[in-house]
């Protein structure tokens, strides 16, 4: 074999070689790019279907709440004021000071006691003010409710506000149901603000309260008591808001919601 | 130091710089590669790697003494090509399965293997006829072959050139 012979075979040998190499490089590239592409929209797919679950399931909770209030206020609370009438009818037939007749008091009074937490629980599972008549007249009836000689709660609400959306109603509702329960409950809140407002395309919910505010990471680890809060960003993700924490043991809090406005997730929400 | 403008041979340096180059590409492709298994491999053969090297350069320059008529390693850059080649396109097959970055073309480590590639394809080759070229005083005989040699070694420092970018920018 000669020199110019092994010459010319190194040479198409290399040259074969190399345009194998290129086309191997060019061939990781397109079938990565592709496969990047599909992983990427697997994950939009697997988003959307946990929003649609989420959403799903908030749907189901409301209305499991709904058929508890109902089977409260129309069973319960129907037994239950039927039980007082009947002890009335017997209180009637008891001597006046006698010892049965203060017992049938008594008993009266835990009877109407046992009726207003059925309302109560029943009025909070299922906010029939929000369903009739919107999430204002919802809200003041919330801020009317906690309101009291020790805590007050003021809400700011925009002039042009016409955000009319059950199902977001019953979201923002649900929500400011949960911060302001926690400034009372665990903060010990006197003070609370609850301010609607719309900024750069955006709906922002403010809650401020002058309690003496909490470890949020503390907080969010904790099974039981993060439970509220990750129930708010469960709630948000279905739209795709978020909620920033602005607090820190003991100063006020200042929890901000954010929901985009131009989103189609919402937009499918409100209509 | 020798140098070849001084008619010295430098051809040792040409045998060190495979030692070096070699075992720092094996330490990148031991930080790239995520299974222990393969992390063992890289250990094993480049172990492996510097036994073979250590007797090619004995076996390739008996008389050691004699640095005028010193040659490069007989076998040693053949298999690193060999080896090389191998690892690059393990690297193509982790790149496809484990999908580690969304855009591939701004992955420092692509670049770089795609200068490997490129350059081990065009001189893989030429690699077994080296030992016999490199000499003092002898000319290559395989022009053509020199050429695509400094081309894909130019390519080859280009990709080097780009990843480093890359890599500077992720960094930054």
């Amino acid at each position: 074999m000669t020199l110019q012979t092994a010459n010319d075979g190194i040479l198409i040998a290399t040259i074969a070689m190399l345009l194998m190499a290129i086309f191997i490089i060019i061939f990781v590239a397109y079938y990565q790019q592709k496969q990047a592409q599909h992983q990427i929209m697997v994950k939009e797919l697997q988003e959307r279907h946990r929003q649609e679950l989420m959403a799903a399931m908030f749907r189901g909770q409301e209305a499991e709440r709904r058929r508890l209030a109902q089977d409260l206020h129309d069973d319960i609370g129907t037994m239950l004021s039927v039980a007082k009438m009947t002890l009335n009818q017997l209180e009637r037939h008891l001597e006046r000071y006698s010892p049965e007749r203060a017992q049938a008091q008594k008993t009266r009074q835990l009877l109407d006691d046992t009726l207003k937490n059925v309302r109560r629980i029943s009025r909070d599972l299922v906010p029939t003010t929000l369903e009739r008549f919107g999430l204002l007249a919802a809200l003041e009836e919330l801020v009317g409710n906690a309101n009291n000689d020790l805590i007050n709660v003021q809400l700011e609400w925009p002039e042009k506000f016409d955000m009319t959306a059950p199902a977001l109603d019953v979201m923002l509702y649900r929500i400011v149901q949960e911060l302001v329960n926690n400034a009372i409950r665990h903060a010990g809140a006197t003070h609370i603000t609850i301010r609607f407002f719309i900024h750069e395309k955006e709906l922002r919910l403010a809650v401020l309260d002058d309690g003496r505010g909490f470890d949020i990471d503390e907080v969010i680890q904790s099974k039981q008591r993060g439970l509220g809060l990750r129930n708010i960003e469960s709630r948000l993700s279905v739209v795709n808001g978020h909620v920033t924490f602005d607090v820190a043991p003991g100063r006020g809090s200042r929890i901000i919601v954010q929901i985009p406005l131009e989103n189609p997730k919402l937009v499918a929400l409100l209509t | 130091m020798w140098t070849a403008s001084e008619m010295m041979n430098n051809l040792v340096l040409f045998n060190v710089d495979l030692l070096v180059r070699f075992t720092l590409l094996l330490a990148m492709f031991y930080h790239t590669f995520q299974y222990l298994q393969e992390k063992r491999t890289v250990i094993v053969l480049l172990a492996g790697f510097w036994v073979l090297f250590g007797v090619d350069f004995f076996l390739s320059n008996p008389t050691l003494t004699d640095w005028h008529n010193h040659r490069i390693n007989r076998y040693s850059f053949v298999v690193e090509s060999v080896l090389m080649l191998g690892f690059v396109l393990r690297f193509f097959l982790y790149l496809v399965r484990e999908l580690p970055v969304a855009n591939l073309t701004q992955y420092p480590l692509f670049w770089v293997c795609c200068g490997l590639l490129i350059a081990h394809a065009g001189t893989v080759f030429l690699t077994p006829f080296m030992y016999y070229f490199n000499v003092w005083n002898n000319p290559y005989d395989f022009k053509t072959m020199v050429k695509i040699e400094h081309w894909v070694e130019i390519i080859r420092n280009m990709a080097f050139a780009i990843a480093m970018g890359y890599a500077r920018r992720s960094t930054n």
